[in-house]
């Protein structure tokens, strides 16, 4: 018999500094993770926590991992070789077969970002499969950019559009909210699909700026993020109406999730 | 085929069962009915409604270990302890049949709990009285067509049993055939009708939560009674250096406002009228949905057990 419960040990293999209080680590794992999965991370003696997947990998798998609960700052405290307690991937990932001959908008705000490289990376490996891609990525300050080191890569293959919420010495690129440079854009609703991922306001914003220009509630996807204990629809922390976060969701066609409350 | 015992000799047939089993039934513990583990079949209580408080620490404990771990390894602790239940009353076998479609599911099965329930032998009894302020016949969770082992059916001095399982035939070997056939009959005072019950589509905006959950004191008495609610926390818990310890899980309610707390500080069923409504829709709606069957089984426990004496059929019945 499996064990749900049980995680299997794993050992850090890289840590990237992304800011300063947010890392990324890479363990080796086959799981190969669909975009938008997450796993349940154990730093033990300390507990477990649901982080996403932050690639798109057959052979590892990256989680960036920002230092706000007690598990996330035990993790952030590791270093390369030590080792981790983790069971996954689980949910449902984000339905890239129902997207494939649509055009993307692919929207990410601050830590947001990181489930949103999942879906980019899987673009990157069946770009034959979508349209036109746009990246909109937003941040508070230049000093809280994640994936640096992708950016020179995305911009070869994409529409990719960064903005920081307030001006910032020495940046001369976007200033505002995602919302605004998303309709100033000049982006049209027509054959696209959106997805979004950050905090809940965000999310919030983004889609009433999305209707001004024309896009439905069906052309919307979230990511929604909830309390969660076991990740597999036992414990019950994550419900929301009559979901599970962690075993229907995390994703969600924003139709769905607008009706969606406690 | 059904079975006869005398009731002066169902003592010596729990007991003969002891050396094998841990048995568990029903006893008066300072005046509350409580199942137990018993060593002496004297004091179990033969004639009574319900227990007051539901049997669901034998198969999801309020505290249990999940694993051990050290640096390099990971220990699971799985119970293999064999028990039976004498005395479990319907409404309770419905509420663990409600319990196997929650943490039996085909691809996520809860292997604590799958090894309780397999080491578990269920010789549950007819109703024919009803425990404080139950409410079962109207959800018809009052009788019994599986779940059991053995079901026996008190007939003054002596019992009918039925046999329900294949593991049962090792129980009736020595007991003596009848071709009666038994029956039980509850009468609840209490009802909730599925009519009313349904009334919880239309009412999720309903001034009603708002009211009722005024009276509430989010203590949780109504979850940790419950025989269905079964959510928990994971924790560690670290030996003393640190490097070793137990991950355990413990009951968690969604009563109380940690419940949706998530790192950062934020709560999502931050009011108590949120945190209030969502178990009636848990227990009467989103269940159903999910399952096909409502997670309440009506024994009446969140009633008794709740000291504002906020009782679920007024609710339902208010709506
Ligand atoms: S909700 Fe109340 S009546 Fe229903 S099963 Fe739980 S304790 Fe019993
Ligand atoms: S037992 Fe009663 S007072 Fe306590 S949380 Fe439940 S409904 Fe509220």
């Amino acid at each position: 018999m499996t064990n749900i419960y049980k995680p299997e040990l794993l050992r850090i293999d890289k840590v990237f500094e992304e800011t300063k209080d947010i890392k990324t680590i890479r363990v080796k794992d086959t799981s190969n993770p669909k975009p938008g999965q997450f796993y349940e991370v154990s730093v033990f003696g300390i507990g477990e926590a649901p982080f996403g997947s932050a690639s798109y990998s057959p052979d590892f798998v990256d989680m960036t991992v920002r230092s706000v609960g007690s598990v996330s700052k035990a993790i952030i405290n590791l270093s390369q070789g030590d080792k981790i307690g983790v069971r996954g991937p689980y949910g449902n990932g984000f339905p890239m077969d129902k997207f494939k001959g649509k055009d993307l908008v692919i929207v990410g705000g601050g830590t947001g970002v990181a489930p949103i490289r999942t879906v980019i990376e899987y673009v990157e490996k069946h770009r034959q499969d979508y349209g036109e891609v746009h990246l909109f990525f937003g941040f508070r300050s230049p000093e809280e950019f994640l994936f640096k080191y992708d950016y020179d890569r995305w911009k070869e293959k994409f529409n990719f559009t960064i903005t920081i919420d307030k001006p910032y010495e020495g940046w001369s690129g976007n200033v505002g909210f995602l919302n605004s440079i998303i309709e100033q854009s000049g982006i049209k609703a027509e054959n696209r699909i959106v997805i979004i991922c950050g905090p809940p306001i965000m999310i919030k914003v983004t889609v009433q700026s999305l209707e001004k220009i024309g896009f439905t509630d069906e052309q919307v996807y979230v990511s929604l993020e909830r309390m969660m204990q076991c990740g597999v629809g036992k414990c019950g922390h994550c419900m929301v109406g009559n979901k599970y976060v962690c075993k229907d969701g995390p994703v969600f066609c924003y139709k769905e999730v607008k009706g969606m409350v406690d | 085929m059904n079975y006869r015992l005398s009731k002066q000799k169902i003592g010596d047939f729990l007991a003969s069962l002891m050396n094998e089993y841990e048995v568990i039934a029903p006893v008066n513990d300072n005046s509350l009915i409580k199942f137990k583990q018993i060593s002496n079949t004297d004091k179990i209580i033969l004639d009574f409604g319900n227990s007051r408080y539901s049997l669901k620490k034998y198969f999801l404990p309020n505290k249990q270990v999940l694993f051990k771990y050290t640096k390099e390894d990971i220990q699971e602790e799985l119970d293999n302890k064999k028990r039976i239940i004498f005395g479990i009353k319907p409404c309770d076998v419905h509420a663990l049949l409600i319990m196997d479609k929650l943490l039996l599911g085909e691809d996520l099965e809860d292997i604590y709990y799958k090894t309780k329930r397999n080491n578990t032998i269920i010789f549950a009894l007819a109703n024919n009285k009803p425990g404080e302020n139950e409410f079962s016949s109207s959800l018809g969770t009052d009788k019994l067509e599986r779940g059991y082992d053995l079901l026996f059916f008190d007939k003054g001095d002596y019992y009918i049993i039925k046999s329900g399982s294949e593991k049962a035939r090792g129980f009736t070997n020595n007991l003596e055939q009848t071709e009666e056939e038994p029956q039980a009959e509850l009468n609840c005072e209490k009802s909730l009708s599925e009519e009313q019950i349904s009334k919880l589509k239309t009412s999720f905006d309903s001034p009603v939560w708002k009211e009722e959950s005024e009276k509430c004191f989010s203590c949780a008495g109504c979850t940790t009674t419950c025989p269905t609610c079964g959510c928990f926390d994971v924790r560690d818990d670290p030996n003393l250096d640190l490097e070793s310890g137990s991950r355990i899980r413990i009951d968690a309610s969604c009563q109380l406002k940690n419940y949706t707390g998530v790192a950062g500080g934020h709560v999502f069923r931050e009011g108590r009228d949120s945190r209030f409504k969502h178990r009636y829709y848990h227990k009467l709606d989103y269940f159903k949905d999910q399952y096909g069957k409502h997670m309440c089984v009506g024994c009446g426990r969140c009633i008794t057990n709740c000291p504002a004496k906020i009782d679920m059929t007024e609710i339902i019945n208010k709506l």
